[in-house]
């Protein structure tokens, strides 16, 4: 049986996010809006600085929700119920330590990275987003797509003395389902 | 984390009983401490280091630093700032120097051999590595 092998440091799960707006075409972000290269040997990315990705670090986790809604009836020719499944309700949610860097951001009135992660969900900006379930290098699939930045709970504990918290990224309409082409 | 105790217990142990700078290690056959009670003799630290929370980049990890020591002293006529003494060792886990921890821990126990007691303890500095 294979399986989607997430534990080398090639493999490893990757989470890309720039704002919607600065994509190639806002709405359908492309493998170029958050990288331009991969080195297969390594597995680090070298992000697209022109549209100021954050590659969140520190992830602990990371669920990818698509969740179908579904619409039930019944017939007087049939013994047991007929189903349809509706639109999904798709996340992305995952918890993650905090970096300065990241959560509140380099700097100001920029992309993504510079505007950080608590900004993004505070001010409601809509990001485009990439997953990496296995990584980045050749022929890898991810999923892409658009949504908002939401549930943010920054925690730290006597015995956690690093901050932590969840995020989800609510979807804004489907995954995009794409294999990996820009590493060498 | 050696030099910062070994700092604050030489500037605080002005009574009976005094720190020295040295290793405890044996000397003639019989251990520093032994031969010279009254002393406070602190060993090098080791370190040991173990995963706080995995991530799927770049573990963060917790190093404990730990400085073990010892003491003896005449259990037959009892030192009038013994008490003392053991309050200022175990306050030494907070001199100010040390800063980077974000847990101090210290303890000891005792171990009475023809008319010696023999304190034996340990600090131990949790810090992020």
């Amino acid at each position: 049986m294979a399986f989607i092998n997430a534990s080398t440091a090639v493999n490893r799960v990757k989470l890309f996010i720039i704002k919607n707006s600065q994509a190639a075409t806002p709405g359908t972000p492309i493998e170029a809006d958050f990288y331009t290269a991969v080195s297969n040997t390594t597995g680090a990315a070298t992000l697209t600085t022109a549209k100021d990705p954050i590659l969140l670090g520190g992830l602990t986790d990371i669920t990818i929700n698509n969740s179908n809604g579904s619409y039930r009836w019944k017939q007087l020719d049939q013994s047991g119920e007929s189903v349809i499944t509706t639109n999904a309700t798709n996340t992305l949610s995952s918890n993650f330590v905090l970096d300065p860097a990241t959560f509140f951001g380099t700097g100001a009135g920029g992309g993504a990275a510079q505007d950080g992660i608590f900004k993004l969900s505070n001010d409601r900006i809509q990001i485009a987003f990439l997953v990496a379930p296995s990584g980045v290098i050749d022929d890898q699939t991810v999923l892409m797509g658009t949504g908002f930045i939401s549930a943010l709970a920054p925690t730290v504990s006597a015995d956690s003395p690093v901050f932590l918290s969840p995020i989800t990224i609510e979807v804004n309409g489907d995954y995009i389902r794409y294999k990996t082409t820009l590493a060498t | 984390m050696r030099t910062a105790l070994l700092a604050y217990l030489t500037a605080n142990l002005t009574g009976t009983i005094r720190v020295s700078q040295e290793l405890p290690y044996e000397e003639g056959g019989a251990a520093l401490n032994l031969k010279n009670p009254r002393r406070v003799y602190l060993n090098e630290p080791t370190t040991e280091v173990s995963q706080l929370l995995g991530t799927f980049d770049s573990d963060i990890l917790e190093k404990i630093t730990t400085v073990s020591g010892v003491l003896s002293v005449d259990a037959k006529q009892r030192n009038t700032d013994l008490d003392s003494a053991l309050v200022i060792l175990a306050a030494a886990k907070n001199t100010t120097t040390i800063t980077n921890s974000f847990r101090n821990e210290f303890d000891y126990t005792t171990e009475i051999d023809a008319g010696i007691i023999t304190y034996t303890f340990e600090y131990r500095f949790h810090s992020i590595d």
